[in-house]
């Protein structure tokens, strides 16, 4: 993986995604809840005319977290559809510094179902995730 | 050159769509010089631009025509089927090389042969007659004139429609602000400039994504032509305000559906001409396409002059395939018989032909209309011919809705399910049915649920203070959804959402409220689903009932209670005369004094409507009915429904409805009964019009109802005027004391009640 990263925090992990599919970065304020959706489906937000469905990225992940802890979401189009990812921090924007590496470690089952791999970068070795499949979000044997 | 080649294809694209409409025109008349002209200047334009992109292929083809056609314009050849045919079959490979061109492609490869000797072939039968004067006559040629148009990019404008959407938004924000802060009068004009510049923008905008359906319509004239010329028949097209504008989008999802009712009109409807001509009818069939808008939809009528559609034949098959019992079938109204045409598999065609019987049905025709929020109707007289009525929403995204609120959530549902609203207190509560809580409303025992059960939300107000949002669903089944509240009312831009909200079966969309807040747009039939409403056939809206009557501008519709009476004949009474339906025993009915009656709640009233033979066990339902000062009660076999009637079908003492007749209950004669009667000296006295049906129908029993005498036309001194004003439909009720009167809207009942009750009350004081 070439280009830029974007490297955020999530339940106090660093991620990184491709900072090419990332729109914009917002602040979080007012989301709308969307009963009955997947517990991963944090609701909907507007930008501007837009309506974003906002995920939230640590549940989607698998982790737990506390309460209202994102306040940031990255803003990025998937199919179609404007998505806002919920993050708690963004930290920068940085260039991989070698080649994406297979991971070798034993990770959670969220993170191996989205991490794409690791990279090292100025900030260090960073995983790197798969944006779509964070939005397609756990499976639904899962979340059953 | 890239440019100067898309500018070239985009023009003869242009010209090939305004030609289709000519070809068929000069076919049907070859000594027609205009149309003649155009399709000249069009393969002649042709042969222009292919010498200039070096385009050696479609330039001998364009040449080719060019001259034949030149040779029928200056008289020395005559225009016959075969060179019309051959013409066509030019335009046609043009029309392919085009898009070749567009896509790219390399054209130069393959012949053309076949199509230039066609031209060229002159049958013996013309000794080519001199000129004939059409030829000296014709007008001269006339320069299409063509408003400035400019091509764009569709997406490029959704960019700016949604810019203009931001805009909106952003001025409303600013609005917030200023009534917060205390902004001085100079911001405020300013201010309000920029929301008029805002409001013309957007409408601008709106417009800019509208099509005329012309062109839709025009494009399906081609398609009549070889298709009737395929299956030996004659047919003519004839297309009325093709002005109407619709979304493009709009346009495109209705083209397949549209296309297939066509086909089906050609292949089906429209009959081969000797069969035509046995039946009296012109040779050439006739193939009508018309556009209106009414409000927010655009209602398109294809209608066809061939042999109507089977009705019985479908409700023949559909009762064979126990798709609905033989009783179903006696109480359906002609449209819903001919709606049978649109379920699966029931296609009445005696022979499939290969153009319309590709496995696409009109169930798929229906399916998809309705998909995009339309409704498909039918028509057919029996050997007359048959109209297909397709009502479909202007845009696709604006969406007439009403917003409700749950707990600290508002909700959008389309207004098109919305039958009524009904305030908390308007319902009785009834026994739950199947551990679903059910509500009695006006009468009707309905399923109610409440929204914030389904959605797992927690409401602000508890169940029995709920508003009432009563859904009629698509096959006219009703049930009562449960909310806090109504938030307003109004169109709503509703945009898709992401995948995960639609998988829940509960949304539809996503639509921005006027603060910018995001509202989800419930799908109604998941709601009923999901809340359990819906066990059998969700989706399958087999059996439409249509309960609305058509409401052209002409119609004078009332609301009425049809019922069948004992005698078989199916009976309407206004809804204004009925004062409930209840049960009897036949046990209790009382035979004693000289006419049968029946005791309810006490108090006796006579029964008519008895036929000889009825069951002597049972019960019978009845309605209880205010008659002239007199309140009887009318048996019925129990099949009693809400309708509306077009008073302006009315002849005598009957109506139609749904195209059958029903006998309209005379209620002075009910009177005659004279059971109940108030002494006539005591009850106010009330003049009204005699003169006009509704009067006659609907006010007439409501006012009676109220306790007032009626009084026929006269000068008499009354307590009550009562005029009529049909046009501005409004009555004018005026009072012993003459002052001034009041206007109550004609088709507001409860508005008309109370005016008359204080009426009474005042002169009682």
């Amino acid at each position: 993986m070439n280009g830029e990263l974007l490297v955020a925090r999530v339940a106090g992990e660093r991620f990184a995604v491709p900072a090419v599919r990332i729109q914009s970065v917002i602040a979080l304020d007012r989301v709308v809840p969307v009963p009955r959706a997947p517990g991963f489906i944090a609701g909907l937000t507007t930008l501007r005319s837009r309506t974003l469905t906002v995920i939230d990225v640590a549940r989607s992940l698998g982790l737990a977290q506390p309460e209202a802890a994102a306040r940031f979401a990255l803003v990025t189009e998937c199919d179609g559809c404007g998505y806002a990812l919920a993050v708690d921090s963004v930290e920068n924007v940085v260039s991989a510094e070698g080649p994406v590496e297979q991971l070798k470690l034993k990770l959670a089952d969220g993170w191996l179902r989205t991490a794409e791999g690791v990279v090292p970068t100025s900030l260090g070795t960073v995983l790197i995730l798969d944006l779509d499949r964070l939005i397609a979000g756990p499976d639904m044997r899962d979340a059953a | 050159m890239d440019d100067l080649i898309a500018e070239f294809v985009s023009e003869a694209r242009e010209m090939l769509q305004a030609l289709e409409c000519e070809l068929v025109a000069w076919e049907r008349d070859p000594a027609d010089r205009a149309r003649l002209d155009a399709i000249f200047r069009f393969v002649h334009t042709v042969k222009g631009n292919c010498g200039f992109f070096d385009l050696p292929r479609l330039q001998a083809l364009a040449h080719a025509a060019e001259d034949a056609l030149g040779e029928v314009r200056s008289g020395a050849r005559q225009a016959n089927a075969a060179l019309v045919d051959a013409i066509l079959a030019v335009i046609d490979r043009i029309g392919e090389m085009v898009d070749q061109i567009a896509a790219g492609e390399d054209i130069a490869a393959g012949s053309d042969a076949a199509l230039v000797a066609a031209l060229a072939e002159t049958p013996a039968t013309e000794p080519a007659e001199p000129a004939t004067p059409v030829a000296e006559t014709a007008k001269p040629s006339r320069a299409a004139e063509v408003a400035r148009t400019v091509r764009l990019p569709t997406e490029l404008v959704d960019r700016v429609m949604s810019g203009v959407s931001d805009m909106i938004l952003a001025r409303n924000e600013l609005e917030r602000q200023l009534q917060d802060a205390d902004a001085n009068i100079g911001v405020e004009s300013a201010f309000g400039r920029l929301t008029a510049i805002l409001s013309d923008l957007q409408q601008a905008m709106t417009r800019a994504r509208m099509q005329p359906i012309g062109t839709l319509f025009t494009g399906y004239q081609r398609l009549v032509r070889d298709l009737g010329a395929e299956l030996g028949k004659r047919v003519e097209i004839e297309i009325e305000s093709g002005q109407v504008e619709l979304d493009r989008e709009m346009i495109e999802l209705i083209r397949d559906p549209l296309l297939h009712i066509v086909r089906n009109a050609v292949d089906h409807g429209i009959e081969p001409p000797a069969e035509r001509a046995r039946a009296g009818k012109p040779e050439v069939g006739l193939l009508k396409f018309s556009a209106r808008q009414t409000g927010n939809e655009i209602r398109i009528a294809i209608s066809d002059d061939g042999r109507g559609i089977d009705s019985a034949s479908f409700v023949e098959k559909a009762i064979k395939r126990g798709l609905i019992t033989s009783e179903q079938a006696e109480r359906m109204s002609d449209r819903q018989r001919n709606a049978l045409i649109c379920e699966p598999g029931l296609s009445s065609a005696r022979h499939v032909t290969h153009l319309s019987g590709r496995g696409v049905g009109m169930d798929v025709v229906r399916a998809s209309i309705e998909r995009l929020g339309g409704k498909l109707k039918i028509d057919s007289t029996p050997g007359s011919g048959c109209r297909f009525l397709l009502d479909v929403p202007l845009t696709l995204s604006i969406v007439p809705s009403i917003t409700v609120r749950v707990g600290e959530q508002i909700f959008a549902i389309p207004r098109s399910y919305v039958d009524e609203i009904v305030r908390n207190g308007a319902e009785t509560e009834a026994e739950p049915i199947g551990g679903i809580r059910h509500v009695v409303v006006r009468d009707e025992l309905r399923p109610c649920i409440a929204l914030g059960d389904v959605l797992e939300l927690p409401g602000a107000v508890s169940a029995n203070e709920q508003t009432l949002v009563m859904i009629r669903m698509i096959d006219g089944s009703v049930f009562a959804l449960g909310v806090d509240g109504i938030v307003d009312h109004g169109d709503l831009v509703v945009r898709p959402v992401s995948p995960h909200v639609v998988r829940t079966n509960l949304y539809v969309g996503v639509a921005q409220l006027n603060d910018g807040a995001p509202a989800l747009m419930m799908d109604v039939a998941g709601l009923a689903a999901e809340a359990g409403l819906l066990v059998e056939g969700h989706g399958r809206s087999a059996l439409v009932i249509e309960d609305k009557a058509e409401t052209d501008g002409s119609a004078q519709l009332a609301p009425v209670i049809v019922f069948n009476g004992l005698d078989g004949i199916r009976k309407a009474v206004p809804i204004t005369a009925v004062e409930r339906l209840f049960e009897v025993d036949v046990a209790e009915i009382g035979h004693g004094g000289d006419a049968p009656h029946v005791v309810y709640e006490g108090r006796i009233f006579p029964l008519a409507g008895l036929a000889e033979g009825f069951p002597g066990a049972g019960t019978l339902d009845v309605l209880l009915v205010q008659g002239d000062g007199a309140q009887v009660a009318l048996a019925t076999d129990g099949r009693v429904d809400a309708a509306e009637i077009d008073l302006a079908t009315a002849a005598g003492n009957l109506a139609l409805l749904d195209g059958a007749t029903v006998e309209l209950i005379d209620l002075a004669q009910l009177g005659g009964w004279g059971a109940n009667k108030e002494p006539a000296s005591a009850a106010p006295s009330c003049r009204l019009p005699g003169d006009d049906p509704w009067c006659r129908e609907f006010l007439r029993p409501l006012v009676s109802s109220a306790g007032y005498r009626i009084v026929e036309d006269g000068e008499a001194p009354v307590d009550l005027e009562i005029t009529f004003d049909r046009g501005a439909k409004e009555v004018l009720l005026v009072g012993a004391d003459r002052n001034g009167g009041q206007k109550v809207p004609q088709d507001d009942y409860q508005a008309l009640t109370a005016a008359l009750q204080n009426v009474r009350a005042g002169r009682r004081a």
